[in-house]
């Protein structure tokens, strides 16, 4: 994708967000609506109207060296599909295992280091961790097992 | 009071205050430097063990910590671009090009120095304030704490970078996460969506971390490069050192708009290191902010050490916290058989002068401590981006997670940060939607009680006045003001 | 690579984590030196506020004492559940908390009131808890010198406004909010300041200029402005004592209640709806300002047990002279008269429930049954 096309999407999509928000802001009382109505409006209309002016610029391709820069997708989704799953792996299994699992396959896979490298690694970080926790009551997200 | 001042030293300088003082301080750095982990975390897991302690040693490790919060979280913020605690977020705006220079050390020098001067100064004010604190304080009123809001806001708009219609966009997306939560006017929540979570609001932990470090993850793996493009680390804190000595005037206004920002209650430091990066970038002649200028550092590095000595003000002598660090300070004092409140100048006077006095060497001792570190440490920025993301991804969660210790922060986390991710990538700038966060409460609030209270009529107060041709100053450009700064500040930077 | 990754979170956290051991090891040494007797080595406090707070510093405080006082010496904990002002830690403790007698609440006004006035977010049964021990707290009212004098002229012919800084219109504000109801008194209330030092300050500014502080920030923050002639009290909150009657505040002997003034300006005791509703608050969120609490269902011989190692807390002279400068300086309360202290509080009539919620929604536009 191209990042001028990006660009309209993305202003689209802040236009929905305050349009959804003076829409809901409606729904409070009086003196809860002022502000965020205020701002939603307001956010509306900018939206709106830069929407409308990069429309006509990308139609126009006044930018051309702008209008084919593209833009990665598949990259950058893998990663935060990475990280994704690394917070599902927490939320089911705890910090310690998901820490252990997404740290190795991590490493193994994605920056290519050797087994032994990796395991000496991922162990400095679980003592760290656990220190954290331990020592000076850092706190662990909960997982569904509990631990 | 002089007399007293030299009586609070030998107090300070008592070996068993000092060793729980050089705790508070390593305690505050490794806290500053982990993401995620800011001084309320700090005081929070410092507060179990103050209670009984002699004021004096308990004041020693808190304000010890305090101190030098400001100081270590420069690291991630210009090693990673990644805020070490909310109130470093302006200094990745050219600390972190420095860093991708190569030019990491010359950054963290100069930080570490302005820190060390911020802090300081910031202690000064403290001390030189106690006398006429309350008519200052007292002078701010409603409408004139609107009105800072909105220079606050109005700096948003300086930094929105080459599109206004983004800029002004993201401030007001800013301020319309900042209003989810409870209205200030009455107790009613607002886009809570039904979840008790959201009815304390996003917490700003949360989003500064969320909005500069899940970007900066992303990137650093799919363009798998290190922090620094050059690949090689110049030698250069002592040139960072000298950069500072050249920009003095600078230092000095920046950590005395941090002390002023500290100092008046209700506006809440956060924003504090913005400021002064925006002063900076209106009064400075010939300057490149946001590319990599040194000053860029210098200005933000200098005001948010400054912070803490003029928040002190409020909290020890109103009870008022200005932030959620000072609130745990509070909280402490008490377990200590203390309370804040007038005597603390009178029956109570060499406690806070020793607060003053732990507060001067603390900053000292700290920029020290972190020059040491700087070259083991800057050793960060040469690490290939797919070896260092994971380890600071478990970092960052953790981090995150602190804040309310609940799963939403983590979900909060994962929205904003792809909502930064998208903002990066199609050059939004995310300065004005922190600005905006940030300021949301209290320009809702004090706009609401303005308004209550004296109808339109406050409009006319003086400093009210004062500070809106102030915004209008600023605003229109800044021409007029750049011609007072100093002709010596044309020399720096590079 | 990896090994300078390895070796600077070695370096960084070295100095730090060290450091941090000596004290967390300090905290922990009187911890298990028998463990033979039977009960729990862990005792849990949850507390739904942030650490730092009134109601978490209250529960800090309590911590020694119940170390020494309960058998078997437990370790206490603090653990903090901020969020929702206090109702998301109390519908956690009532639904998640073991109920297994080592888990205790901490609980204030924030989690009182809202309960009685049945805010729909509440999730929790006071009644289904044991209350162990308690503590009041109290409040003053107090004004400009020359509102002072014309109020004491009569506040019939009171001709300039008062005005009022708070915070929100169903905490604490609600009890001070009520007793200018009952009085009678014309008081504009601007609500939405950020807490009782910003609202003390307005007062300072003269953006207000009537006001109300709790106990300590009265004799700490009001107390110097009185000597300098800046402010004059006007009444206190009061207290309830256990006939549920409005008396004076052991605090504050020599200042007059709600009741006195009334009497003083109309010749009769105060009555009606808005007085009950006033006496009925000041119970819950006043007499009753915090509580420590067990669940209902946690095994007898815990409950027993704690409650007797409330009743020697009570005695101790040292806790006694503590709570003196950390706590507000009121005995605690104990036992059955806790007990029966907390069914007045909490036992409000249908009637004084819909004028209260009905107040709120005339005068500020809130709708509690929603929040």
């Amino acid at each position: 994708m191209n990042k001028s096309l990006a660009n309209i999407l993305f202003t689209a999509f802040i236009f929905i967000l305050f349009t959804a928000a003076a829409f809901e802001a409606l729904t409070f009382s009086r003196l809860a609506q002022f502000f965020p109505l205020y701002i939603s409006i307001a956010g509306s209309v900018l939206a709106l109207i830069y929407l409308i002016k990069i429309i006509i610029e990308h139609i126009k391709e006044t930018s051309p060296e702008e209008r084919y820069e593209q833009l990665q997708i598949l990259k950058p989704f893998r990663y935060i599909v990475w990280v994704l799953a690394y917070l599902l792996l927490i939320y089911v299994f705890g910090m310690l295992i998901a820490t252990t699992v997404f740290l190795f396959v991590f490493l193994i896979w994605e920056s290519k280091m050797k087994i032994l490298p990796s395991i000496l690694s991922v162990a400095v970080m679980l003592v760290l961790i656990t220190y954290l926790s331990a020592a000076i009551n850092i706190a662990w997200p909960t997982s569904l097992l509990g631990f | 009071m002089i007399q007293s001042a030299i009586d609070a030293l030998f107090i300070v300088l008592d070996p068993a205050r000092l060793g729980y003082m050089f705790l508070g301080i390593s305690i505050g750095i490794v806290v500053g430097l982990l993401p995620g982990l800011s001084g309320t975390v700090g005081m929070a897991l410092l507060l179990p063990f103050v209670f009984g302690l002699d004021p004096y040693i308990g004041m020693a490790l808190l304000i010890g910590m305090i101190a030098v919060i400001h100081t270590g979280d420069t690291f991630p913020s210009i090693l990673l671009g990644i805020p070490g605690t909310s109130g470093s977020q302006a200094t990745i705006m050219d600390g972190f090009p420095l860093a991708q220079r190569g030019q990491a050390s010359r950054a963290m020098g100069a930080a570490f120095f302005c820190s060390m001067v911020g802090g300081v100064i910031g202690g000064i004010a403290l001390f030189l304030t106690i006398p006429i604190a309350e008519p200052l304080i007292t002078s701010f009123s409603s409408p004139e704490l609107f009105m800072l809001t909105m220079l606050g806001l109005s700096m948003a708009g300086m930094l929105a970078g080459k599109s206004v219609f983004k800029g002004v966009m993201a401030g007001l997306l800013g301020l319309l996460i900042g209003s989810v939560g409870s209205a200030p006017a009455v107790p009613e929540y607002r886009y809570t969506f039904d979840t008790l979570y959201l009815t304390q609001g996003i917490s700003l932990p949360v989003v500064a971390i969320a909005i500069f470090a899940f970007p900066i993850i992303i990137t650093m793996l799919t363009d798998r490069t290190t922090v620094s493009k050059t690949g090689e680390l110049q030698n250069g804190v002592l040139r960072g050192i000298k950069d500072s000595i050249k920009n003095k005037f600078l230092v000095i206004r920046s950590a005395v708009v941090g002390v002023l920002i500290g100092f008046i209650p209700g506006l809440g430091g956060s924003v504090v290191d913005w400021l002064a990066y925006g002063f900076g970038k209106k009064t400075v002649k010939n300057n490149h902010f946001g590319e990599g200028d040194i000053r860029g550092v210098i200005a933000p590095e200098s005001a948010n050490n400054a912070k803490e000595g003029g928040s002190l003000v409020p909290t020890l002598l109103f009870g008022i916290p200005g932030s959620g660090t000072t609130a745990i300070l509070l909280g402490g004092l008490t377990l200590m058989g203390l309370q804040a409140g007038p005597q603390m100048i009178t029956s109570d006077l060499d406690i806070t002068l020793s607060i003053v006095w732990t507060l001067v060497l603390a900053n000292v001792f700290g920029a020290a401590l972190c020059i040491i570190l700087i070259k083991p440490i800057s050793k960060l920025s040469l690490i290939p981006g797919e070896k260092i993301v994971p380890f600071l991804l478990v970092l960052l969660v953790i981090g995150a997670y602190q804040s309310t210790m609940s799963w939403g922060d983590l979900v909060i986390f994962v929205i904003i940060g792809l909502l930064g991710y998208v903002m990066t990538v199609l050059d939004w700038p995310r300065p004005p939607l922190l600005i905006g966060f940030v300021l949301a409460m209290s320009a809702e609030r004090y706009y609401w009680i303005s308004i209550e209270r004296y109808g339109w009529d406050w409009i006319s107060n003086p400093l009210v006045i004062v500070l809106a041709l102030l915004i209008v100053g600023l605003l229109s450009g800044g021409a007029i003001m750049k011609k007072f700064s100093k002709q010596v500040e044309t020399k720096g930077g590079n | 690579m990896k090994k300078i990754i390895t070796m600077i979170a070695i370096i960084i956290f070295c100095g730090g984590l060290m450091a941090l051991s000596p004290i967390t090891k300090g905290s922990s040494s009187d911890t298990d030196e028998k463990g033979e007797e039977s009960g729990h080595d862990l005792l849990k406090f949850t507390v739904p506020f942030e650490a730092g707070g009134g109601t978490d510093i209250y529960g800090r405080f309590m911590t020694p004492y119940f170390s020494e006082h309960t058998p078997n010496n437990p370790k206490v904990q603090v653990e903090n559940i901020p969020g929702g002002a206090s109702i998301t830690g109390t519908n956690h403790y009532a639904n998640s908390v073991a109920p297994d007698g080592a888990n205790l609440l901490t609980s204030s006004a924030s989690s009182h009131v809202p309960f009685m006035l049945e805010q729909s977010s509440v999730d929790y049964d006071l009644t289904e808890f044991k209350p162990i021990i308690g503590s009041p707290s109290g409040g003053v009212v107090y004004t400009t010198p020359e509102n002072a004098e014309k109020i004491h002229n009569g506040i019939g012919d009171m001709e300039s406004t008062l005005f009022h800084a708070g915070i929100s219109p169903t905490g604490l504000d609600l009890s001070t909010l009520l007793s200018y109801e009952v009085l009678g008194m014309d008081v504009k209330a601007v609500l939405g300041y950020e807490g009782r030092g910003p609202s003390r300050v307005a007062f300072e500014q003269g953006e207000s200029n009537i006001d109300f502080q709790t106990t300590t920030a009265y004799n700490n923050n009001v107390q110097p402005m009185i000597e300098n002639g800046k402010a004059v009290p006007l009444y206190s909150l009061g207290q309830i004592d256990e006939k549920g009657e409005l008396v004076r505040d052991p605090q504050f002997p020599d200042i007059p209640t709600v009741k006195e003034v009334y009497m003083e300006q109309y010749g009769e005791e105060p009555s009606g709806e808005a007085w009950e509703a006033y006496t009925q608050l000041i119970n819950a969120s006043y007499t009753m300002n915090k509580v420590i609490w067990v669940h209902k269902d946690a095994p007898q011989e815990e409950i027993d047990k704690l409650q007797a190692s409330a009743e020697t807390i009570a005695q101790d002279s040292e806790f006694k002279e503590a709570s003196l400068k950390i706590l507000e300086g009121y005995d605690v309360y104990t036992g059955d008269d806790l007990q029966q202290r907390i069914n007045n509080a909490f036992n409000i009539s249908d009637e004084n429930k819909a004028w209260i919620q009905n107040y709120l929604y005339e005068n500020y536009e809130v709708d509690i049954t929603k929040l």
